[in-house]
């Protein structure tokens, strides 16, 4: 397997940031990213620079304890139980003793609250705000864990006008906006034919695929790809603050706590303040954070 | 196209609510939705709820529906419920039931809250591992059975747990995993999905062949325990409650839709299908909503 040499940033420390979420998050980070190693969890297997694309299914590709510091945004609940007690093995794996992880994830408990919340209340009075936000919380909850096209019955409830913007700005922050702003996710996958055609069509393309045929007909057959349980679009399991904590401890990790999203024991943060908003004001997107201690 | 003169019991899952209602399905046309590649139940008459119901106009004086519609996505849903309601005579009443995900929920947070309060008790960790699995397992499980069964078989569920979370089918479940009760031939057979992962014994012939073919790369067939869930539709795909199943009634054209409990219902001599005719207690915990074809 090829190894990947970490990235060393400002007094030499080495950090590992992994998320899946789009493109913008990390176009609007690429400065503060620079002293990070930066892996996105992707089907993709082509890594534009300073991303490595990498299925997190598998091994990290990292030599062990080369790590200072790691965060996880919101990834764990694109993976099986298994799969994440794996992955939190090989990060623990990849960190040093006493590195700190953060790690983030949409939390069951705080989303099935809020669905009750607005079930009863468009029991009591089935107002027509009351029936759209509790529309919302049950698509919330269910849509990511059981969709099958891309985006789901959320991006048919955007395409139906029926959303409140205050609401979802409040419950998914920036990640709506940019989510509501990429109406065809879900366009027909090219077919083979058409997409050699384009490759060779361009002179880059096909000089990449004269420099390595083998990886780049399987890059071809990724972006073909739509299925959102095979893209990790879909949420495969989802997690609590109890039964996260019980991972992070079964997989070599202790002193789990609560974080916020302003504040992080990694050194430095307040330099990266990876979780920020555009605006400013909340959290890029609200989750539950929990930091751990490698031990 | 024939006329349903009798009542439609649809129902999809071979558990204990088909079970315990063997004795009261006479005098009413049953129907099974199953895929057409897994066995069915015996005297039932399959159906394929993705191609509408076989049945003329306005034909039948009720309907129920057990368990099905959380297994068709929100559009197939719709397109079921129309067709129930063309089906159905003038004044005819449609009752459909689900199962209760907002009280799985509930009972989920309440274990939650009991876990934290006592960190140090084992007992009330495997309650809320439990109750998190039967919020989350069939949603995402890729095998039949999932997770839930393997949970059911190594771990020790509270009995009265099983009940509170899924009336008398909790329970039943438990002992079917654990082949505790194997009173009933039929009740193993009738196992649901819980146990659909199980394969059934074959004889030997039937095992050679079987391994030779497996060997060959053509054709790719697979037995109908091992394919993929979303296939076979075990799968709930859909989140049904109180609020959206008479959202989704008013939509399909129904009238005085109104949600209820399963010991209540508008139809005239209802043979109180979905509680246990001895006990009367609830056979499976459901979101139950009814509604008249104008």
């Amino acid at each position: 397997m090829r190894r990947l040499e970490p990235v060393a940033g400002r007094e030499g420390r080495r950090r590992l940031h992994v998320w899946r979420c789009g493109d913008p998050y990390f176009a609007e980070r690429a400065e503060r990213l620079r002293e990070w190693t930066c892996v996105r969890f992707s089907h993709w297997p082509s890594s534009p620079p300073g991303v490595h694309h990498l299925d997190l299914r598998q091994p990290l590709p990292f030599a062990d304890g080369v790590f200072d510091d790691a965060f996880t945004q919101r990834v764990i609940e694109h993976l099986s139980p298994e799969d994440a007690a794996g992955f939190l093995r090989e990060l623990a794996r990849v960190l040093l003793p006493g590195a700190v992880l953060r790690l983030s994830f949409p939390d069951l408990e705080e989303i099935a609250r809020a669905y009750l919340a607005a079930l009863d209340a468009a029991l009591r009075d089935p107002s027509d705000a009351n029936l759209v936000r509790h529309e919302w919380r049950s698509a919330e909850l269910f849509d990511p864990l059981v969709r099958t096209r891309s985006g789901g019955r959320m991006r048919e409830l955007i395409l139906e006008q029926r959303f409140d913007i205050e609401d979802l700005r409040e419950r998914f922050g920036d990640a709506f906006e940019i989510f509501a702003g990429t109406p065809a996710i879900d366009r027909p996958p090219p077919t083979a034919l058409r997409q050699w055609l384009g490759a060779i069509r361009s002179p880059r393309r096909l000089l990449r695929m004269l420099a390595g045929p083998r990886r780049f007909a399987r890059d071809l057959r990724a972006r073909r790809t739509v299925d959102p349980r095979e893209t990790f679009e879909s949420h495969e399991w989802m997690w609590d603050a109890e039964s996260a904590r019980k991972l992070l401890e079964d997989a070599g990790f202790g002193e789990v706590r609560a974080a916020s999203w302003d504040a992080s024991a990694i050194a430095g943060w307040e330099r990266f303040d990876l979780d920020r908003s555009r605006s400013g004001v909340g959290p890029w997107e609200p989750a539950t954070i929990l930091e751990a201690v490698r031990r | 196209m024939p006329s349903a003169a009798s009542p439609l019991i649809i129902y999809r899952d071979d558990g204990l609510w088909a079970t315990a209602n063997r004795d009261r399905f006479e005098g009413l046309r049953v129907l099974q939705w199953r895929p057409s590649i897994v066995p069915m139940d015996p005297g039932v008459d399959r159906i394929d709820l993705l191609e509408g119901l076989p049945f003329a106009d306005g034909s039948t004086p009720w309907i129920h529906a057990f368990h099905v519609l959380e297994h068709l996505d929100l559009h197939e849903a719709r397109a079921f419920l129309v067709e129930c309601r063309r089906v159905l005579r003038p004044g005819g009443r449609l009752r459909v039931s689900t199962p209760e995900f907002a009280g799985h929920l509930r009972r989920y947070l309440e274990g939650l809250e009991r876990a934290r309060r006592r960190p140090d008790d084992p007992q009330a960790l495997t309650d809320v591992e439990y109750l998190r699995l039967l919020v989350l397992d069939q949603r995402v499980r890729r095998r039949s059975g999932g997770r839930m069964l393997d949970f059911l078989r190594t771990r020790e569920v509270d009995r009265e747990l099983a009940t509170r979370a899924l009336g008398l089918t909790g329970p039943f479940l438990l002992d079917l995993v654990r082949g505790r009760d194997a009173s009933s031939a039929s009740a193993n057979a009738a196992s649901g999905d819980a146990v659909a992962a199980r394969p059934p014994r074959r004889s030997l012939p039937s095992r050679v062949i079987g391994a030779i073919r497996r060997r060959l790369p053509w054709p790719r067939s697979r037995p109908w325990w091992a394919l993929d869930c979303r296939e076979t539709r075990e799968l709930e795909i859909t989140n049904w409650d109180d609020v959206s199943l008479v959202r989704e009634l008013n939509g399909a054209g129904f009238e005085s839709c109104v949600a209820m409990s399963d010991a209540e219902s508008g139809i005239e001599r209802w043979p109180d299908l979905d509680r246990c005719p001895r006990s009367g207690s609830s056979l499976e915990r459901s979101s139950i909503a009814e509604g008249v074809r104008p």
